[in-house]
């Protein structure tokens, strides 16, 4: 009770002298920014969640082999989500000569749940939105069907053992997203497939169960939806779209990212400022021990003070964050998704609780330290208490920051790269910028008295000062590692999807239709990519055994390679997007394949392994030479199996390629049908815009979350500043009273923290490099790349952000009578 | 030499104008000692502190060697200093980061002295202390300290010395070793010498006492 009197006695005192200044801006800075931050990543991520549900067409779908059983279906009852229920599977389509395989899918009256079905009145032209399937004895074609079977609107078409009216034709149909399966679509009433008589037992069939629903059930659901079988594939929320999930995915780490390195910054901030007070306050404990307080006393007192600062700085930290986030969103309101989701009141506590606990954290080295000041000090100023061990006070502080890390970000792996890497580096840095000070000493023997007075003040005060570099360093590096990383994900977004990607594929050219093909596209200024030959073919057969005796007898539900007609190709040169992961790329033996590296993983294959092909009857084996990482969200032809050139020849291949077409030239479409008519043209078009809009907006996001970085980042490296103030201001006014000018005070500060910028921003530059390159390599998965740029880049903004910092810091000390300066 | 006239100092308080010093007048000769003396809160450092430019007054001016320093601007005052004044402390005030030595050389330095080393090694023998020119203040003991920041005030050769209270933080013996030693540089370079002290025995060897009390002069021997 005592201690809480005094700690809050000592706090109104503190307060209205304003000591507290400092440590509650920093507070205010460390908790505002995290609070910030972690409501705009909830959102922008929720948001663009949201977005792509509309390409999956729902917030959550299941999809198995067999359909679900009614116990199971009962269970998702539970969770109060909209569900719309179909099933997909391949049959011939005929009308009257003519047939065709197509991919059918039956839909309920709920489909779609997420996004817009569109159905037009003719081929290639925008259809009108609608809800809900066909109706009972219609069917909607894809624009390619339609040709295919040379069929119009209102004609009638057999599946199975039912007739159906052709009612229109898909423009855009939510969930098509498959880019392997190239049979041409089809949408029916999912009451019209028993009458087709179509799906028996045993038959190849995809069902499908879409939901949709609030945030918190969908949440429910994803957790029951663990504990599923293996068999039923789950796929929305966390595991999006498969076109977009890779991006989404490197969109939700940068974001993360983000977050965590505003607490990072906040942690400094907080660090550094809990120092200073503490270090205030020596002479305050040495009294209260004088007095009588024992040192769990002085802990307690302090302790209390520090959490009412801690509160109240929360409390205004978390008011400004909202208000910020509201700021930073409605500033980019149209950049980012269209509907962001509310404000989740999980974010603020996070925030909240984040905040309080890095307080903790990095505030403890320092009240352990008040504890144990001596009561000596009193008579002698000069008794500071022993620093409590070094490692021992980062051990606690890096653990809570390790802690608090991974509970916000639930990403170890980034977790660990950032802060290893980060104390590694700064370890490593230190000891340089300690050699580059020494060597200063010696340049400063010879140099201008102002320059000779900076650089001193720095070397005098070599402990503090190499805390200061370390603090703007990490400041910078943080600074630095967010724009690169940013940098990067953007061109490799870019170079992913560039603005003129192919947005359609063209199947089934024949060889003596390439040339006159590739003519067409040219007489009309398309840029034609390059033509992969194909031919279809089933693995029969993993090193002699069949797939049933490999794999067991479930061995279709493992992998889209045993479950369907794989399309291969050959080729001597490697794909553009594909890289090699094992084995060599070595395509001059016959009997040599390539296979894609989920597909080696999932089936357990590695180079020497033998697959064997059934290719139109005829079985061929071939040994896996190389394993290759596939770009699945490339746009572009991929293979899961390349042969070398020869192999397939005689087989009976078909051409694939793909071309680019702006809207405005869809027309042309029938002109190209008209002219091949046996080759079939697959449109992504419309998936391809949604993807880039998610992608954009993601960029958008990022690029947010970097400017709010850096807005925290240039707040903390103030603060930082005014921190460590206290001595400087002390002796630039004993300075002054010995007659030292303006000029001379501002050459001296320039030197000292011109020199302070430029090396942590050379320490920022080569820490920067060194954690973006551990996250380009472990976390976002692309190719490293070193920046040049970064290394003059760094320190010069080290320089031009800490110099008027300092200057700025230092300014009353030139208006301020040295009189009082003195007196305080 | 130094002459003061109708000088006032009053601060803002919580419970409204604090008046400090109230129209004070006096005029001090070149080479004269005076000592300032009063009870606490008297005035005395406050004086002191306007006397050598290192704060304004509200009201009032101060002359040295016909310069009017109420008149200049902080960096005008600084420069000044510079080159006319010389401070002792009773705290010290030693910059704890530079040695004996460069602590000394420090006032040369800023007046801009090529030989600021010569002469302060030369000033650091004459206090005795040559032996300690590369320690610290801290690795000094108080008497040392307080005639390291003597010869520092004496380094520039002012033409006036303000000393507050320069043997507050002293026992007697040191004290009276460092009032000795500030009398004696002080008859060498014949500079002014303007001192607060409360110490009686100080305030004898100077050649005039001034006595303030609540913020007037009232005694002027």
């Amino acid at each position: 009770m005592l201690e809480l009197k005094l700690a809050l006695r000592l706090f109104s005192r503190d307060w209205r002298s304003g000591e507290l200044r400092i440590l509650t801006a920093s507070l205010l800075i460390a908790i505002g920014g995290l609070t910030a931050t972690s409501v705009v990543v909830d959102r922008v991520e929720r948001g663009m969640t949201r977005e792509t549900n509309q390409i999956l067409g729902a917030d959550r779908v299941m999809s198995s082999s067999y359909p679900l059983d009614a116990q199971l279906l009962a269970q998702t009852r539970d969770f109060d989500l909209a569900r719309s229920d179909g099933l997909r599977f391949s049959t011939m389509v005929l009308a009257g000569e003519n047939f065709q395989l197509s991919s059918v899918r039956a839909v309920d009256a709920s489909y779609p749940l997420a996004g817009q079905l569109r159905i037009a009145q003719a081929p290639y032209a925008t259809g009108h939105p609608i809800t809900g399937g066909p109706p009972p004895g219609e069917v909607w074609l894809a624009a390619r069907l339609l040709h295919l079977l040379d069929v119009a609107i209102g004609d009638r078409i057999g599946i199975g053992n039912a007739d159906f009216r052709v009612g229109g034709v898909i423009d855009m149909e939510p969930g098509d997203i498959d880019l392997i399966d190239f049979a041409p679509h089809l949408i029916m009433n999912l009451r019209d497939v028993a009458a087709t008589g179509v799906v028996q037992p045993g038959s190849r069939v995809r069902y499908r169960y879409d939901f949709a629903g609030p945030e918190t059930a969908l949440a429910a659901f994803d957790l029951w939806s663990k504990s599923l079988d293996k068999s039923i594939n789950v796929i929305g929320g966390e595991k999006g779209a498969p076109a977009v999930e890779s991006a989404l995915g490197r969109a939700r780490h940068y974001l993360n990212l983000s977050g965590l390195l505003s607490l990072l910054l906040g942690a400094v901030a907080i660090a550094i400022a809990s120092n200073r007070f503490m270090r205030r306050h020596f002479d305050h404990a040495a009294l209260l021990r004088c007095l009588g307080l024992r040192q769990n006393q002085i802990l307690a007192v302090y302790g209390l003070l520090l959490a009412v600062a801690a509160l109240i700085g929360t409390l205004a930290g978390i008011t400004l964050g909202y208000l910020a986030q509201h700021g930073i969103i409605a500033a980019l309101s149209g950049l980012l998704p269209a509907q962001l989701p509310g404000i989740g009141a999980g974010a603020a506590l996070l925030g909240c609780v984040t905040g309080l606990v890095t307080v903790a954290g990095f505030a403890l080295p320092g009240l352990l330290r008040i504890r144990a000041v001596t009561p000596l000090r009193v008579l002698r100023k000069d008794l500071a208490p022993l620093p409590m061990g070094g490692w021992l006070a980062m051990l606690v502080s890096m653990l809570t920051l390790g802690a608090v890390m991974s509970w916000y970000t639930l990403d170890p792996l980034l977790v660990t790269v950032v802060l290893a890497g980060g104390l590694g580096l700064t370890a490593i840095l230190m000891g340089c910028s300690w050699m580059l000070l020494q060597g200063a000493q010696r340049l400063a023997r010879h140099a201008i008295i102002a320059l000779r007075f900076g650089l001193g003040h720095l070397l005098r005060h070599r402990e503090a000062s190499l805390a200061q570099i370390a603090a703007f360093s990490v400041i910078l590096m943080l600074i630095s590692t967010l724009y690169l990383v940013h940098g990067e994900l953007l061109s490799d977004w870019q170079r992913q999807l560039p603005e003129h990607a192919p947005n359609h594929f063209v199947i089934n050219l024949a060889p003596s239709e390439t040339e006159p093909f590739r003519h067409f596209l040219q007489e009309r200024n398309i840029p034609a990519a390059r033509m992969y030959p194909m031919v279809r073919g089933r693995i029969t057969a993993v090193n002699g055994k069949t797939p049933a005796e490999v794999y067991g007898e479930d061995y279709e539900q493992l992998h889209n390679s045993l479950r369907r007609e794989l399309n291969l190709t050959w080729t001597a040169e490697l794909p553009e997007d594909n890289r090699l992961v094992r084995g060599a790329w070595n395509m001059r033996q016959q009997n040599r394949i390539s296979i894609e590296e989920e597909m080696a993983q999932t089936l357990k294959l590695k180079p020497g392994d033998t697959l064997t092909f059934n290719i139109g009857g005829f079985e061929t084996s071939a040994a896996i030479e190389s394993v290759r990482a596939v770009n699945w969200d490339s746009f572009k032809p991929n293979f899961y199996v390349i042969f070398p050139p020869g192999a397939l020849e005689n087989m009976g291949a078909s051409y694939i390629t793909s071309f680019y077409l702006p809207p405005e030239r869809k027309p042309l479409l029938n002109e190209l049908l008209e002219q091949f008519p046996t080759v079939s043209v697959i449109e992504f078009d419309r998936v391809l815009a949604q993807v880039r809009q998610v992608m954009e907006q993601a960029s958008h996001a990022i690029q947010l979350m970097l400017l709010f970085v850096i807005a925290a980042g240039l707040a903390v490296l103030l603060a930082t500043v005014y921190s460590t103030l206290d001595e400087k201001i002390y002796e630039t006014g004993l300075l002054r009273t010995l007659g030292a000018g303006g000029g001379f005070i501002r050459a001296c500060t320039v030197t000292e923290y011109w020199v302070l910028g430029l090396l942590a921003g050379t320490m920022a530059a080569g820490g920067g490099e060194a954690i973006a390159g551990a996250l380009y390599h472990y976390v976002f998965k692309i190719d490293a790349r070193w920046h040049a740029w970064l290394w003059f880049g760094a320190p010069l903004l080290g320089i031009l952000l800490v110099v008027p910092a300092g200057l700025w810091g230092t300014r009353r000390v030139t208006r301020v009578a040295p009189h009082r300066i003195l007196q305080q | 030499m130094l002459k003061v006239s109708g000088l006032s100092k009053r601060v803002a308080t919580a419970h409204g104008d604090l008046t400090i010093l109230q129209d004070i007048g006096l005029t001090i000769n070149r080479g004269e000692s005076v000592a300032v003396v009063g009870a606490s809160g008297s005035g005395k450092s406050t004086l002191l502190g306007l006397m050598a430019g290192l704060d304004t007054p509200t009201t009032g001016t101060v002359s040295i060697n016909g310069t009017d320093i109420t008149r200049l601007d902080e960096d005008g005052r600084a420069g000044f200093r510079a080159r006319h004044i010389g401070f002792v402390f009773q705290a010290f005030h030693l910059l704890p980061t530079l040695t004996a030595l460069e602590n000394i050389a420090l006032p040369l330095e800023l007046k801009g002295e090529t030989s600021a080393f010569q002469q302060a090694e030369k000033l650091l023998a004459d206090i005795g202390l040559f032996e300690r020119a590369t320690h610290y203040p801290r690795q000094l003991s108080g008497g040392e300290q307080q005639r390291v920041a003597i010869a520092r005030g004496f380094a520039a050769s002012p033409d006036l010395l303000f000393a507050d209270e320069p043997t507050g933080n002293l026992d007697t013996r040191t004290g009276s070793h460092v009032i000795d030693l500030l009398f004696d540089l002080n008859s060498r370079s014949a500079t002014t010498l303007v001192l607060v002290t409360h110490d009686a025995a100080l305030a004898e060897r100077c050649n005039r006492v001034i006595e303030l009390e609540a913020g007037r002069i009232v005694k002027d021997s």
